[in-house]
This record gives C-alpha cells, structure tokens and sequence, in this order.
C-alpha cells in the first residue's frame, strides 16, 4: 500500500457539525492512533467503494486517499442517528430526502466490519438501548431503584404509578419532535397532578406516565468502559424541579462524588444494555440513587471542557485498544 | 384536541443556526474543526470563549439528530 494512503486503526462516523468528535480526534492524535474521520455530508467528496464480502472500503478524495481494511482496523466510535426520524421531514426535496437515506444507509452498512472491530457503540446495540422500557427493566435488574412507571394510551395508567406526592412525570416514549412550516416542537418531560391529566386526549398515542421523584437533585454519569463520572445539575445553588434541561442555559454543573456501589451499578447497567458508552440521568432522593433514563449517544463534551473530565482520553483509549468491557455476545 | 404530550410541548422557530465555528474551517484529512490562521485545532485552543459541544448546544432536538 502506497504511504500516503491512510490505513486506519479508528474510523469516527459522525457529521462535521458533531464538535464532541474533535475532542476524540485531539486525543487520538496525542497518542498517535490512525484515524479517519467520515461525516455523512462529506460522503460526496470521496468516490467510495464498499466490499462487503472481504470486507474493505476504499476511498479517494483530492485531498485524502484511505483504505480500510479489517487486520488493522480496531474500532469504530459511530455518532449516527439509529433512527431516521428527520430523513423527510422540514420540507426538503426529494432528491435530498433520497440522498440522506441512501447515505444514512451505507453508514449503517459498515458493520459488515463487526466481526473484527469494537464499535462504541454499535448500531445495533444503540437501536435496542434507546428504548425506554428496556433502560428501565435492565436497571431494575442491576438493582437500581426505579420509579414507579406504566407505559399507557389511557388515564387509566394514573393510579398504578402515582406516589404520595399526587405528582406524575409525564414524558414520550420516543423524543417528542415535530416540525411544521416554519416552527419545531420539542417535548420535555411534564410534571403534572392526576386532575390535571385526567380529561385530556390520551388514546391516540403511548405515553410514560411515572411516579414524579420528589425532591431530587439531577446527576448525570457518563459511562466509558470500566470508568464513569458524575455531575450534578443546579440551578442558583439548589436543585432543579422538573425537567433540567429546561433551565440548561443557567444550570451549573459541579462534580459529584457517587458511591461505589452506584458506580458499579451504572457500569453494569451501560454494559448490561449491550453498550461501551452512556450518559446515564439519575435523580437522588432521601439517599436513594432512582434512574431516570440512558442515552446511547448523550452529550459530554461541556463536561470536559467545563469540569475537566477526561472522556475523550478514556474514549480514545478504549478505542484504541479495540477490547470493550462487559458480556460479550454476537455483537461487539 | 391536542395528545396531552403535544400540549405540553415547546414551540419555537428553528431558525437558520450557523454552525461554523467563527475563524475556524473543516479539515478534511484531520478530520476536525482547525482555526483558519493557525492550523491549530479548535478543541486545543486555549483562547476559545465558549467551549464547542455539539450541533445542538442551542436548541434541543434530541440526542440522536447529532449524525445528520
């Protein structure tokens, strides 16, 4: 192989906007791991050619050649939606409504490489673990303290969850975004009492109806391998009621000393739903650590910038070494 | 009448976000964002005012949007 065509032991799949990548990248070049970056919009700019059998992808640019081939190849850190929920959406033509498929799709199409690679995380994996219902049962498997939930189209639900507070988490089962004309609709999760619940138009879709945890103050863990760290989440020096995300601008996060045996229990957890990486959302009430929800994808870089964190490192290490944490099936 | 989750639900007009990181272009073969007078990365500047996250630090879309 010519020198200058790069032979990746990284492939990045993420898009060129996804400035979290850039730190992975900062630190794989720190300790020289060879890498290559692919964002779906910059597919366009390399003639491609994918041989799923051997498997291989090849690719030149002007400015880039590379060649991926699996007796290098370690891992794979793939940032890409697993659900295509704006593909056709906010009125695009259907020239670029076809072209984000098809693309989406041959991104997707290199797990032809999972016999060989670690993937943090894997498609797969990630499409399983972006279920809340699973989040939910896998916690309480790891013995994680879970509020009370029911998954319902009807008031009905109301009864079986609600705690002594006469308060009710409300939230979707899948993120709640909508686009019409010019405007977006984004859902947060909704704290409501039963009346305040009890006549309105419930039936046409599921819903999360759960025991609002009161009182609380939000964590978030992040999850990298055998290692995690811990942020709380406090609006003027007390703790936020609701949805934080609501009052994200002015949230401060500060580091947050956990328990080793709730570090464990988020590692189990993140490993237990077939994941590398999750940024696990916790809420701790009267000494009890209640897990909320995992996301597969979360964000963490304005952890590290702001309170040091090293998730980059650790992530670049773990993909580097190609050898993930946790029970090891079909998948990797 | 509204599902009681759309009720709830924000409205806001998205808007035309500029994503490029001001004085900064994408380099291709690095493979991240590199300040255009420097070639330094943007991630390693120690000058930067607001820390870069991701494509949604200012509107909330959901975690899962940030590959396309």
């Amino acid at each position: 192989m010519p020198s200058d065509v790069l032979s990746p032991v990284v492939i990045i799949l993420a898009s060129r906007h996804d400035l979290t990548c850039d730190y992975v990248v900062s630190s794989l070049r720190s300790v020289g791991v060879p890498y290559l970056r692919l964002n779906t919009e910059d597919l366009p700019l390399f003639e491609l050619c994918l041989d799923p059998l051997s498997p291989s992808l090849r690719g030149s640019s002007p400015g880039l050649t590379f060649e991926i081939h699996t007796h290098r190849l370690a891992s794979v850190y793939f940032r890409q939606p697993t659900f295509l929920r704006e593909a056709s959406q906010g009125g695009r033509a259907a020239a670029e409504q076809f072209r984000r498929a098809q693309w989406a799709a041959f991104m997707r199409s290199l797990m032809v490489f999972d016999d060989h690679c670690l993937w943090v995380n894997h498609p797969a994996r990630t499409y399983r673990a972006e279920h809340k219902a699973l989040q939910l049962q896998t916690a309480a498997r790891v013995g994680f303290d879970v509020p009370r939930t029911t998954i319902c189209n009807s008031s009905v639900g109301i009864n079986l969850v609600i705690g002594a507070g006469d308060l009710l988490a409300v939230k979707g089962l899948d993120t709640v975004l909508v686009r019409e004309a010019d405007t977006e609709t984004f859902g947060y999760t909704n704290l409501l009492r039963s009346e305040e619940i009890n006549g309105h138009e419930l039936r046409s879709a599921p819903l999360i109806l759960q025991e609002a945890v009161q009182n609380k103050l939000d964590l978030r863990v992040t999850v990298v391998g055998s290692s995690a760290w811990c942020a709380s989440v406090m609006l003027d020096g007390e703790p936020i009621v609701g949805d934080w995300r609501l009052a994200k601008t002015d949230a401060r996060f500060a580091k947050f000393h956990l328990p080793a045996a709730i570090v464990e229990r988020c590692i189990s957890l993140v490993q237990g739903i077939g994941l590398q990486f999750g940024a696990v959302d916790l809420a701790l009430s009267d000494g009890k650590y209640y897990f909320l929800e995992v996301n597969p994808t979360g964000e963490w870089a304005w952890l590290q910038a702001g309170l040091g964190f090293p998730i980059s490192d650790a992530i670049a290490r773990l993909l580097a070494s190609g050898e993930g944490s946790g029970p090891t099936d079909d998948l990797h | 009448m509204d599902h009681i989750l759309l009720e709830h639900a924000r409205t806001y007009d998205p808007g035309e976000v500029d994503l490029e990181p001001p004085g900064c272009v994408y380099d291709l073969r690095v493979g991240a964002w590199v300040a255009r007078d420097s070639g330094e990365l943007l991630v390693e500047k120690p000058d930067r005012s607001r820390p870069p996250q991701s494509k949604k630090g200012d509107v909330e879309t959901g975690e899962d949007q940030k590959g396309y």
